[in-house]
């Protein structure tokens, strides 16, 4: 990974006009009163992104993810702020970004609906003015790895949510853009098509050194994709760095399952904070230093304890964390 | 962008809408019979007034004239109803199907005409030209050259006023949401201004020259006088003038209106 910035973003605010309206009151006419609010989606968001780097943009619902991109890729004009994605500012060059650059978004679909997927990626190879014969490698590199062959000649409205997606995956990146939007990517994609997503993603980084931004709530894209996590909580970012330095943010733990044979006599709760306690069963978060304790270690060796895994945090936990703490400072609790 | 890829796309556009009306073998037929209908029950109506008046004529028109008007605004009638580009941009907007059309490297006013264009296209091909065909024999119109290419630079300004009238008002979609009050009020203008109701030569001289110089007549009235023999060719090289200000200057307002109305889409949530 060279450090040529691809994506730099400066300070972008963008609030919205909505209203409350009373629907769902008695009487109807309510409905046509309206009070106007602002919500203001970003308040003020800089990050950058180099070439080749895969980096989460992560969030609760509502916090900015889906804005930022629809604002990276000129489908919105911010408020104030500035932004170049390629070396083009999104919403004034928003045709000649759109050459280089593909975007999946998991909630839409951007296939003709009466048509099969081929029709749809047929268009994509003349508006991007893609080979022919590149077309047609891609193509079948892209319907071998997502297994696509029965799929991509049927009529979309005939295809499962799953399949919609992998083909909406395809049509976006066929032209083989260099840097890469993805919202909620995997959203309805069953395991195995997951997983080839994802190692399609990987490959394309690999081979082309595509960028790619991905907002999602799959922990395993997050934790499968990328080392970098930009995390944005009402349209602030909160969190800028690595990955794996979320979880120190929290001090040093391990994540310890334990089955026991009995529990005659065990008090695993000594140790550490338990977060799942079942019949036997314990999982825990254990200070590092609690590891090499002594008793902590023969209480593992003793003979009630049939088996043990002790590991680095789950993310999923970590980032649950993470907001928990986010919201807390929001309402001033420490 | 490049021309060469914009015109790619676009044409590409253009098959797959083709393509996509195919595939609906029985909203197809329903269409052909719609379309058909309308003139059946004009004409039938004006049989019965015909009936009624001692005098042959009613205007300048005989029944014949007044049959050949109603089957040759039928014909023009295609261009304007499978425009579409009103339903289309609400769709977009209202379904937020309107951002993945501007992820893509293509004008969105190009890419909505380049959908309604292969609408009325594979319409026009299917029901227009065989209609216009049969007119032209079962009437006994005599159709010169310069009366066609008039009528077809006439097609083409109906064409574009109608697209620009329709991706305005579709646009406001980005305000409103819901336009489809506003696409009701255009369509009675159309229609009762555009001459769809009855020929506009039918009004009184004062009301019916200001009516004739709106750009609704252009779209209905003017094509079909052309076609049916209505008006003379000196006059139709005359006003066509008119038709093409009107058309630029439609365009103009809705390209303006594009350009504002493109920064409100929020697609909030979507």
């Amino acid at each position: 990974m060279n450090n040529e910035i691809v994506l730099e973003v400066k300070n972008i605010k963008k609030q919205y006009k909505t209203y409350h309206s009373r629907f769902g009151e008695d009487i109807p006419l309510a409905a046509l009163r309206r009070k106007y609010v602002i919500k203001k989606a970003l308040r003020g968001v800089s990050f950058n992104v180099k070439r080749g780097e895969i980096v989460a943009l992560l969030g609760q619902n509502g916090s900015g993810k889906s804005t930022m991109i629809k604002l990276l890729t000129g489908i919105l004009h911010p408020d104030s702020g500035d932004a170049k994605v390629l070396g083009f500012v999104p919403w004034k060059q928003r045709m000649q970004l759109a050459e280089r650059i593909g975007v999946v978004l998991g909630a839409h679909n951007q296939l003709w609906w009466n048509l099969p997927a081929i029709d749809t990626f047929n268009y994509m190879r003349h508006l991007y003015q893609v080979p022919e014969k590149e077309f047609n490698e891609r193509l079948d590199y892209f319907v071998d790895v997502l297994d696509l062959k029965d799929v991509y000649r049927r009529q979309v409205r005939q295809l499962s949510l799953g399949e919609r997606m992998k083909c909406n995956f395809v049509a976006s990146i066929l032209h083989m853009p260099e840097l890469v939007f993805l919202d909620e990517p995997t959203i309805g994609v069953d395991l195995p098509s997951s997983f080839a997503l994802r190692d399609a993603l990987l490959e394309l980084r690999k081979k082309h050194k595509t960028t790619f931004l991905i907002a999602t709530h799959i922990i395993d894209d997050v934790k499968i994709l990328s080392e970098r996590a930009v995390i944005l909580d009402q349209g602030k970012v909160v969190y800028d760095g690595p990955k794996s330095k979320i979880g120190r943010m929290f001090g040093n733990t391990k994540q310890v399952e334990i089955y026991f044979n009995s529990m005659n006599g065990m008090k695993p709760e000594q140790f550490g904070t338990v977060l799942e306690k079942k019949h036997l069963f314990v999982r825990m978060e254990i200070p590092n230093r609690e590891i090499t304790n002594k008793a902590f270690t023969k209480m593992l060796s003793s003979e009630n304890v049939l088996d043990y895994n002790i590991a680095e945090p789950d993310f999923s936990y970590v980032l649950h964390k993470f907001y928990a703490k986010v919201r807390r400072e929001r309402r001033g609790v420490k | 962008m490049s021309a060469k890829n914009m015109f790619n796309g676009t044409a590409s556009l253009f098959w797959l809408m083709i393509k996509n009306n195919v595939t609906f073998r029985s909203d197809m037929i329903m269409n052909l019979l719609t379309r058909l209908g309308f003139p059946f029950i004009a004409i039938v109506a004006w049989i019965a007034i015909y009936a009624s008046t001692s005098s042959s004529s009613v205007g300048q028109f005989t029944l014949s004239n007044m049959i050949s008007y109603y089957l040759v605004l039928t014909v023009v009638e295609i261009v304007l109803w499978y425009t579409n580009a009103i339903w289309i941009v609400q769709d977009d907007v209202q379904s937020g199907f309107i951002v993945t059309k501007l992820i893509r490297p293509a004008n969105y006013p190009i890419s909505v005409f380049a959908e309604g264009f292969g609408n009325l296209a594979f319409y026009f091909v299917l029901i227009g030209i065989p209609l216009l065909i049969a007119i032209t024999y079962l009437t006994g119109l005599s159709v010169s050259l310069t009366t066609l290419l008039l009528f077809i630079a006439s097609l083409l300004i109906a064409l574009v006023i109608a697209f620009a009238f329709q991706f305005i008002i579709g646009t406001l979609a980005i305000y409103f949401t819901n336009i489809g009050g506003m696409a009701a009020v255009y369509f009675t203008f159309e229609y009762l201004i555009g001459g769809g109701l009855f020929p506009l030569t039918l009004l009184p001289s004062s009301i019916g020259s200001i009516f004739m110089s709106s750009p609704f007549a252009f779209q209905l009235y003017f094509p079909a006088m052309l076609y049916s023999g209505g008006i003379t060719l000196q006059f139709a090289m005359q006003q066509i003038w008119i038709g093409v200000a009107w058309a630029v200057i439609i365009t103009a307002v809705a390209a303006l209106l594009w350009k504002v109305a493109k920064r409100r889409v929020d697609a909030v949530g979507v």
